[in-house]
């Protein structure tokens, strides 16, 4: 028989059976081997008995419902069967009118929470990660919750044109916008007011990068930006300021269009992130990307300085921004724009809820901006046709 | 001498010709330097983040996109059914005076059918504003139009001989219709409904960019910033349901294989769409999805014709045109020609459970990702769009050609078997040769949603009209949006032309199908 093992599995020690007996402790460790593999056996009678009672109450089920099905009380009530979703329907039907023509119904519960009737809907467009992201804004929500005492949503937009239509469409009250998504914002809406940027946002930069591989040396000056042409070169997102609208501004200015590369035009990588990792890897010589993202993959070690390097940073300009609504006095009483920028302004490293969203955002401070400080994207806009 | 003749089989081969440029094109630029990142994308597959943070949103998303898409699958069945029998030519054989209606009905339907989803999401969006029903239209309205389409090809293709004898024998026409339509529709419904439904999950997903909610918001973002073992997290979750749904899907056609009453067939439908509009309505309002918000209808800024006229004259669109369609053929060579070529290099019951497996799991992979993917190992150039686009449809494609090998009888496969053929020929003869026209058929479709698809692609080697799209809408550039749509809804329309005319020469000439070519 192939069940008898006639070794210890633990020391390999020779066993001896005794006819009656299921099971044996080795002589030389002590450990117990069973007769059969019991306890396969125990498992696969356990097993067994479950499919048979599953069974069997499948087949109960199936039974007594085609009985039910075939009988004649059944047969009856046939027109039951048609009666029954329609009679559903119609309920829930007036239940749904019912609730849009109530809409408040719905808002009475928070009521009770706030005083005030008024939900700020606040959007973003994202360049973190969604865990980091998550975080972020629901810190940031209660915070805002209870300094200025409304009710607080986020609703997270990725796509860039689909946040600036939101904001158009009011459907977003204030939005953590790019700089040339900030503009097309105000200029699609009519309006809106600046509310604040954090401290880096005023001199922010973009940064070149190339593959080691590529054989591009440092810049010494925009114009040197020339000896790109001819190689494989990458943005981010289409939308984005630092990605893409000033780097291709620079390249302009130093004589370059996005024509004389490799393959007659300019890649998409989508992402900041993309763009490093892709031009990391080699699959584009050179791209350009948000500094802040260069830091801190920089920190996190994400870079590979042997294989990747800066080869020239921008000069200066103005990106990120809050953006909000015009009419936000009207809906959530007067002064209420101004009491929503000193929050902003306000917020330090004291306390560790502002810590953190400071933290998060990657920024010391809010400083104060306003419009005028976008003119100048606006006109690059533009000129590269990003704005009609 | 005998005119040589390709094999019906083999003509399901040929579209892989494309892997030729390709591949030459890839090999050309390949590198080894995003190496790491792909061992580290292998990596997080199989340790995905179990944050909890990561997996309550993303858990949170799943049930909105289901629940999305489940609602948006049912709308767009109803409305595709009744649309595609209105579109049919047999539907008008009754009332030949207003047969018109029907060939308009056609060609209006390629409008809607040629442009994206996330473009209509767009479109809504500047309408409506943010709203889940957003998501819903932008999913309903090209899948009624690609239902209808379906749905009336495969109606006229019945033969209408029963419909005029019923006719003669003095019904009206309303009832010989139904009593012809009726049991025709079944295999449509069973086999294409289920193909759509996992479509419509997929869609859903791709909209969550929007901020309308869904585990796509959690998706795409992680793909931005390259986090693999988030990303891993959601995309599982994706592929759980996928399974569980092509299980379930299989179960209930194999339940319904057995017996056939049209009345309770019929009843049953009709009983599944009511209870999914429930169901998903009210899982989207215990999610606290503002499904009652009021619409506030904005109106959106209408180009002069002048405008129009600028824009055409601005955009290169010969060039765009050409590597659109040049991405298009590609893609649809390799999506439709892989299927296939796997299927008989690997044949067997076994295998083809696991090709199953892969299908889904390639279904499940988001183009832009595969683009990124290949990206990190070639140069940038068309065919890593074309091939990125390729592979996920190759997924559909495979999910479709299982799917109509499930229905089918293996006689003439046992019978090569036992008469000592190997096993790859009795599959090429026995399995694959008798579902060849289907095959096709369903390849045809596909071709029309690649070239959509490219409007989600295009921006990778930054060409095409696709990429175009984006970097118009995202400069709000009407004027020019409505020029590309145009020009989609042109070439598309141009396409299903010529794909009825070389659908109608193979239906033609492989009447005779397996058994001329095995001699």
């Amino acid at each position: 028989m192939k069940n008898i093992p006639d070794s210890c599995k633990k020391c390999g020690g020779p066993i001896k059976w005794v006819k009656s007996s299921e099971y044996i402790d080795c002589q030389y460790c002590g450990k117990r081997t069973y007769l059969d593999t019991e306890d396969l056996a125990k498992l696969k009678n356990q097993i067994y008995n479950t499919k048979v009672l599953l069974t069997s109450l499948y087949l109960k089920a199936k039974g007594s419902s085609s009985r039910f099905i075939k009988s004649t009380k059944f047969k009856r009530n046939k027109k039951l069967l048609f009666i029954t979703p329609i009679a559903s329907i119609s309920i829930l039907s007036i239940f749904f009118t019912y609730k849009l023509n109530n809409i408040d119904l719905i808002s009475k519960k928070e009521r009770i929470i706030n005083k005030n009737e008024e939900t700020l809907f606040i959007g973003a467009i994202p360049d973190q990660n969604p865990e980091q992201l998550n975080r972020l804004y629901k810190v940031l929500a209660s915070e805002l919750n209870e300094q200025l005492n409304v009710m607080v949503k986020y609703k997270p937009v990725i796509n860039y044109p689909a946040a600036v239509t939101a904001f158009k469409t009011g459907n977003l009250d204030i939005v953590w916008f790019g700089g040339l998504t900030g503009v097309q914002a105000r200029l699609q809406n009519n309006g809106g007011i600046v509310l604040a940027q954090r401290d880096i946002d005023a001199e922010f930069r973009s940064v070149f990068i190339a593959n080691k591989k590529s054989s591009i040396n440092k810049l010494n000056n925009i114009n040197d930006l020339k000896s790109l042409k001819g190689k494989r070169f990458t943005f981010g997102s289409e939308s984005s300021t630092s990605g893409r609208l000033m780097p291709q501004y620079f390249m302009n200015k130093a004589g370059l269009e996005i024509t004389d590369f490799k393959g007659g035009t300019v890649g998409f990588s989508g992402s900041h992130d993309a763009t490093l990792a892709l031009v990391q890897s080699g699959s584009y010589d050179a791209g350009a990307l948000n500094e802040q993202v260069w830091e801190s993959n920089l920190k996190r070690g994400r870079i590979n300085p042997s294989k990747v390097y800066v080869i020239w940073r921008t000069p200066t300009y103005y990106d990120y921004h809050w953006l909000a609504q015009p009419d936000l006095d009207k809906t959530f009483g007067e002064g209420f724009t101004k009491k929503l920028t000193t929050v902003f302004l306000k917020l330090n490293q004291s306390s560790t809820r502002q810590k953190q969203i400071l933290k998060l955002f990657g920024a010391s401070k809010f400083i104060t901006s306003s419009h005028e400080n976008y003119n100048e994207i606006e006109r690059i806009a533009r000129k590269i046709g990003k704005i009609k | 001498m005998k005119l040589t003749k390709i094999a019906v089989p083999l003509i399901t081969f040929l579209p892989s010709i494309a892997y030729i440029p390709i591949l030459i094109e890839i090999l050309k630029g390949i590198h080894f330097g995003g190496l790491n990142i792909i061992l580290s994308l292998i990596t997080s597959a199989l340790n995905p983040s179990l944050n909890p943070i990561v997996l309550k949103s993303a858990w949170n998303g799943l049930q909105i996109t289901v629940a999305t898409a489940l609602l948006s699958w049912t709308i767009s069945m109803f409305t595709g059914l009744v649309l595609g029998i209105l579109s049919s030519d047999i539907f008008w054989k009754g009332y030949n005076k207003y047969s018109f209606i029907g060939k308009l009905l056609k060609i209006v339907l390629a409008i809607p059918r040629s442009i994206h989803e996330v473009i209509w999401g767009i479109l809504f969006i500047q309408i409506l504003g943010l709203n889940i029903w957003v998501a819903i239209l932008a999913i309903v309205i090209p899948y009624s139009a690609l239902t209808a389409r379906v749905v009336s090809e495969q109606l006229d293709n019945i033969d209408i001989k029963p419909l005029i004898a019923l006719r003669l024998t003095g019904a009206k026409s309303i009832t010989s219709l139904t009593a012809i339509l009726c049991p025709k529709l079944i295999p449509i419904l069973s086999t294409y409904g289920g193909y759509r439904l996992e479509c419509s999950i997929r869609s859903a997903t791709l909209l969550g960019v929007f901020g309308l909610g869904g585990i796509g918001t959690e998706l795409y973002l992680t793909l931005q910033s390259l986090e693999f073992r988030e990303m891993w997290s959601c995309l599982w979750m994706i592929f759980g349901v996928m399974i569980s749904l092509e299980s379930l899907l299989n179960w209930m056609r194999y339940s319904s294989n057995k017996e056939i009453n049209l009345k309770r067939y019929y009843t049953g439908i009709i009983y599944t769409f009511l209870l999914t509009i429930l169901i998903s309505l009210t899982w989207l309002y215990f999610r606290e999805v503002d499904l009652f918000t009021p619409f506030n209808i904005t109106s959106i800024y209408l180009p002069t014709i002048s405008e129009i006229k600028q824009a055409y004259l601005e955009l290169p669109l010969l060039n765009l045109i050409f590597s659109t369609i040049l991405i298009t053929f590609l893609a649809s060579g390799i999506a439709i020609g892989t299927p296939p070529l796997i299927l008989i290099y690997f044949p067997g019951k076994l295998s083809r459970k696991i090709q199953s497996i892969f299908w889904i799991f390639l279904r499940l992979i988001p183009p832009p990702l595969t683009a990124i993917v290949i990206l990190f190992f070639t140069s940038p150039n068309i065919s890593v769009a074309a091939l990125a686009l390729g592979i996920t449809n190759m997924g559909v494609m495979g999910r479709l050609l299982t799917d109509s090998l499930y229905n089918k009888s293996k006689g003439i496969y046992i019978a090569m078997r036992n008469t000592g053929s190997n096993e790859k020929s009795a599959t090429l003869y026995g399995i694959l040769s008798p579902k060849t026209n289907t095959y096709l058929a369903y390849a045809s479709y596909r071709t029309d949603v690649l070239l959509r698809e490219t409007a989600i692609i295009g921006a990778v080697g930054g060409v095409g009209l696709g990429w175009q799209l984006q970097e118009s809408l995202s400069s709000f550039d009407w004027a020019q949006v409505i020029v590309i749509t145009s020009v989609f809804a042109l070439i598309t329309i141009s396409g299903e032309f010529l794909c009825d005319i070389s659908r109608k020469y193979w239906l033609r000439t492989t009447t005779n199908n397996s058994l001329t070519l095995s001699t």
